[in-house]
């Protein structure tokens, strides 16, 4: 039933309604000269029918012998769809281009995705994976995910195992990074301990080596605090790598500056390019002359994305900005608001994993510049190895 | 003489093993429960209304009375008819 009703469309048919005459005398006309008329209803002198279009064309000879008049009540198919939108031609052949399109693509690969990986960036992997063809725009069928999982292997350093997998237009790399050995450092050259700073000794603990000052003494930079040598029972001199932990109090002082008199970069020019990326194709979409003086040159890249997947087609930025060096005076606010950024990034630097116990900070600032400078009472570990110089004793025979 | 012909048509067939409708040339109709009726071999409409139709079989003639009845299909070779069909007649 179906496959006739989607032949009838195919073909094309006619609802009719014929009144009037006779209607038994019509539809045996119809049948003697082989019209096919079908879904024949009757409602008093009234027949409702359909028939093909070529059928219409003989039924008018047919109703006129019988007395009918016959008119057209509608029309549907394929040939008056064709007929009414024959200017719109632009629609059938975008329908074409659209399979076209969608075929085609359906054969490339859109995305790459890495993962497993902890310390290696992405990036490398996938430039790497790029040099062996693997990359977004490739075809399908070129791709053999073993033999490219195994050559990865040799290429990438630093990977215990790698797997590449094709999912519909999507290709997904696996991969394991190899588990660093700790190396046990087994150097045993003979070292003293000395202080790395100037302070007052807290504690020390001391598991190997001889200790030279004590808890509560004031040492230099420089001083030793454990000594390598060790004195045996026999009063031989045995030489070791000191090891030990010496817990001092120690001042640090932090000073940051800033002059109101500065050379800013200052940007006059900022000028795009703009480039379309589809799959592996780059190109322009506008130009630019030669870039005179001195620029920063940034890129900018917005590709479209289905969820956390990232498609190849998208523009790419090429941002230059131009800019001169000039001598600027600062005012007071943005002295002091410079001036408070490095003093905390020193900060940051120095005392990230130390105790700070008390702070005296002193902020002097007049028209030529602001000064922050911060006196840092604290509690750290002030050991560090240094090597010995051992002189072997001469025995002098006299 | 017709009677007789039959009569001897249908004995023939008989022995013979046949269906006694191919040797006396009987009319070939198949009903779908009481919606639908395929009529081979019809020779015209004598009669066409909502509730009945009459079709000229050739020797006789078959009503078909009921209600909604419409021909789905009429050619040279078969009708069908659909619809509540309540009777069928043979004149």
């Amino acid at each position: 039933m179906f496959w006739e009703r989607l032949l009838r469309f195919l073909k094309g048919y006619v609802e009719f309604r014929a009144v009037g005459g006779f209607p038994e005398r019509f539809i045996n006309l119809c049948a003697a000269n082989r019209i096919s008329v079908q879904e024949i209803k009757m409602f008093g002198d009234t027949i409702l029918g359909v028939c093909g279009i070529k059928d219409y064309a003989r039924i008018r000879m047919v109703a006129k012998k019988s007395g009918m008049k016959v008119r057209i009540l509608k029309k549907t198919g394929l040939p008056f769809f064709v007929r009414k939108n024959r200017m719109r031609s632009g629609i059938i052949v975008g329908f074409f281009l659209s399979v076209l399109i969608t075929s085609f693509l359906s054969g490339r690969i859109w995305v790459v995705n890495v993962s497993g990986n902890e310390k290696m960036p992405a990036e490398e992997i996938l430039s790497c994976f790029e040099d062996m063809g693997i990359k977004t725009g490739m075809k399908k069928s070129s791709i053999n995910p073993k033999e490219k999982a195994f050559e990865a292997l040799g290429k990438i350093g630093g990977l215990m195992w790698c797997a590449v997998n094709v999912d519909g237009c999507k290709i997904g790399i696996e991969v394991k990074e190899q588990i660093e050995k700790e190396v046990e450092d087994k150097e045993e050259t003979p070292s003293n301990i000395i202080a790395s700073k100037s302070g007052q000794i807290k504690v020390i603990e001391c598991f190997i080596g001889t200790p030279v000052s004590e808890s509560g003494s004031a040492v230099e930079k420089g001083d030793i605090i454990v000594s390598g040598a060790v004195i045996n029972k026999d009063e031989s001199v045995s030489f070791y790598k000191a090891k030990a932990n010496v817990i001092a109090k120690t001042k640090n002082t932090v000073s940051a500056s800033v002059s109101s008199a500065q050379q800013m970069r200052v940007y006059t020019k900022i000028r795009n390019r703009y480039f379309i990326d589809f799959f592996s194709l780059h190109f322009p979409v506008n130009f630019l002359m030669g870039q005179k003086g001195k620029y920063n040159f940034s890129v900018d890249e917005n590709f479209m994305s289905a969820g956390k997947n990232k498609l190849p087609v998208g523009i790419t930025t090429e941002r230059y900005s131009s800019y001169e060096n000039r001598n600027i005076k600062l005012d007071k606010a943005c002295m002091k608001l410079m001036c408070a950024e490095a003093y905390f990034r020193k900060i940051d630097e120095d005392f990230d994993e130390i105790q700070t116990d008390s702070v005296t900070s002193e902020i002097t600032e007049n028209e030529n510049g602001v000064c922050i400078t911060s006196v840092f009472e604290c509690t750290e570990n002030i050991a560090k190895l240094q090597k010995m110089d051992i002189v072997p004793e001469t025995v002098h025979n006299e | 003489m017709n009677d007789k012909k039959q009569a001897l048509g249908e004995k023939f067939a008989e022995e013979l093993g046949f269906p006694k409708a191919i040797m006396n040339g009987f009319n070939h109709i198949e009903l779908f429960g009481n919606r639908e009726a395929i009529v081979n071999d019809c020779a015209g409409i004598l009669e066409y209304s909502d509730g009945r139709i009459k079709l000229n079989m050739g020797k006789n003639t078959v009503l078909f009375c009921g209600s909604d009845l419409c021909m789905k299909e009429y050619g040279s070779s078969r009708a069908i008819i659909s619809g509540n069909i309540m009777t069928v007649e043979f004149g």
